[in-house]
């Protein structure tokens, strides 16, 4: 094992999609640490104290979601993040507004919980109309509208298309996994 | 207009080319008329000749002009009537050493793309009620290959002399870029040419993808061979196959059947990740004055080793496959690139910490019960 710590050397899996996680990992984890050790420093110290805490989980919340961005780049997901980062930054340094961010963050996340239930709701209720086909289908395509607000992106012209979108939604789990895991791990760490 | 007179003079150029020589270039006038002849609809049991002239009234599009022109041509009634008197054999020997770049290249000076020059050829030898079938669909066949692609319907198993050598010229104009509406149309009009050949043989024969750059949709047998039920046959497919890697993304669901509540599996999933990493970002806010610390607790090996376990998880996700547009590009420049992007990191702690995250990754690999990943076996040192 010894041998594998030379310098300029790196030890990398076979399998292209653990060298595909490998790197993301790496990424994020760079660039995430780095992002709050400039977090912590006095740069903060202007601003409001009753505002510190939410400053900095605001900030801390833009980096997790800004390192998501770019530790997974070439999709559409991830591009769309991005720039849906970047315009809440705009936002806030042109409104001087703290709470654009999280408000904005806050309806994408209230969203989950009210949308969801007519959804299964629907499901349970009518046993004899989901057998009919269309409504079948009617639910899928309920259930993939929804699926669209979830996904950065979602409702763009990227994701027009159901496959695009399907195969979006792989990489975006699969990121979204592996950011728990780094988080988590940063955690245990403390 | 100067476009046209090109075309004009291409077609002249090969008109006086069939003049000169006798067999091969009597094919390759036939073979640029193949347009005109899929557009009329109507190559009945009634001499060639009226036909063309039919044809070359109706058609109507850009390329009337110079269709006139070739009308009042008298090498070309000759033409027709030798068209005629084809029959299979010649006709391969015919295309066979042709030399076919020539007939892209007046394929692609047409400007309409208009190149179905064997596939004249191929529907003339099919039979004429075949012919008539895809009649019809002449017009979804003419819009299709519009980026020059003479031979694509070349894949006949009555053709195969004709295919071999053909297909091997023609990689140029069918190297050409195909949108997915044309592909779809392909596919429709494809399986519709195939299955009118293969009317009388139920036979299933491998489609030859290697040689196209889309697919080959065969229609099933008693299955609607509309085009439009056939693309979304497959695309129906496709999706199927995205929901199915999916499955094995989201933990839990082997066993669920059926979209609708695969679909609800993926939400619940989703809300949930996301959930996680507010909850878990907001705890990284309170911890957050000691992140330096952090740094330096994970620079010390003692933690790495303690925390094999958990360092784990690090870059090891589920253990599935994930061909979502992953590709392993210039790796070894990953991990040193990131630092150099944004200048203001601080430069030292940096070379430490990649070290130390590769450990972290080793210890994952080695601690990883998921894949029974070993350091020794199978792991590739890079330089």
């Amino acid at each position: 094992m010894e041998g594998y710590m030379k310098e300029g050397r790196r030890v990398y899996p076979t399998e292209p999609r653990k060298i595909m996680q490998a790197r993301f990992a790496t990424k994020y984890l760079n660039y995430l640490l780095h992002a709050l050790t400039n977090i912590g420093k006095p740069e903060l110290s202007s601003t409001l104290d009753c505002c510190v805490n939410k400053e900095i989980d605001k900030m801390v919340r833009y980096e997790v979601d800004m390192a998501l961005a770019l530790s997974a780049e070439g999709f559409a997901w991830s591009h769309a993040l991005k720039h849906r980062l970047r315009l809440n930054v705009n936002n806030n340094n042109h409104a001087g507004k703290s709470q654009s961010y999280l408000a904005h963050h806050d309806d994408h996340r209230t969203k989950m919980p009210v949308n969801h239930e007519p959804a299964t709701k629907k499901l349970k209720g009518n046993p004899k109309r989901s057998g009919t086909e269309a409504a079948v289908e009617e639910e899928e395509e309920e259930r993939l509208t929804y699926l669209r607000k979830l996904i950065p992106g979602g409702s763009g012209e990227m994701m027009v298309d159901d496959e695009i979108l399907l195969s979006e939604l792989g990489s975006y789990v699969t990121c979204l996994e592996l950011q728990v895991n780094v988080l988590r791990s940063m955690l245990q760490l403390t | 207009m100067t476009s046209e007179n090109d075309d004009m003079g291409l077609a002249m150029s090969s008109i006086s080319m069939f003049n000169k020589s006798s067999n091969t270039s009597d094919s390759f006038f036939s073979s640029c008329w193949d347009p005109i002849v899929s557009q009329s609809g109507s190559l009945g049991g009634s001499s060639m000749a009226s036909h063309y002239h039919l044809v070359m009234e109706n058609q109507g599009i850009s390329g009337t002009s110079h269709v006139s022109h070739y009308q009042s041509d008298p090498s070309f009634v000759e033409l027709v009537s030798k068209l005629t008197g084809f029959d299979g054999g010649n006709l391969s020997q015919m295309v066979g050493p042709f030399s076919l770049p020539q007939c892209n290249q007046v394929a692609n000076g047409n400007e309409r793309g208009s190149t179905n020059s064997l596939r004249f050829l191929d529907e003339h030898r099919i039979s004429k009620e075949a012919l008539v079938g895809t009649s019809p669909n002449g017009k979804i066949r003419k819009c299709a290959p519009e980026s020059g692609s003479p031979l694509r319907s070349c894949k006949n198993g009555d053709e195969e002399p004709v295919m071999d050598l053909s297909s091997e010229g023609c990689d140029g104009p069918r190297e050409q870029a195909r949108k997915k509406p044309e592909t779809e149309q392909n596919t429709g009009a494809n399986s519709r040419g195939k299955q009118a050949v293969k009317q009388d043989k139920d036979s299933s024969q491998s489609e030859e993808a290697p040689k196209e750059n889309y697919i080959h949709v065969r229609a099933r047998r008693g299955q609607a061979t509309n085009s439009h039920s056939l693309a979304e046959r497959v695309r129906r497919e496709k999706i199927s196959e995205r929901m199915r890697l999916l499955q094995e993304l989201v933990p839990g669901c082997n066993k669920i059947t059926g979209k609708a509540v695969m679909l609800d599996e993926i939400i619940n999933y989703v809300q949930s990740l996301q959930q996680q990493v507010e909850f878990l970002s907001m705890k990284l806010a309170t911890v957050n004055p000691e992140i330096n610390l952090d740094l330096d607790r994970i620079l010390s090996k003692d933690i790495l080793h303690q925390r094999s376990g958990s360092a784990a998880v690090l870059g090891l996700g589920p253990g599935s496959n994930s061909p979502y547009g992953f590709s392993p590009s210039t790796f070894p420049g990953t991990i040193s690139g990131i630092p150099n992007k944004n200048p203001q990191f601080p430069p030292l702690p940096q070379t430490v910490l990649e070290n130390e995250l590769l450990n972290l990754f080793q210890m994952g690999f080695s601690g990883s019960t998921m894949d029974g990943f070993g350091l020794n076996g199978q792991l590739k040192p890079e330089m």
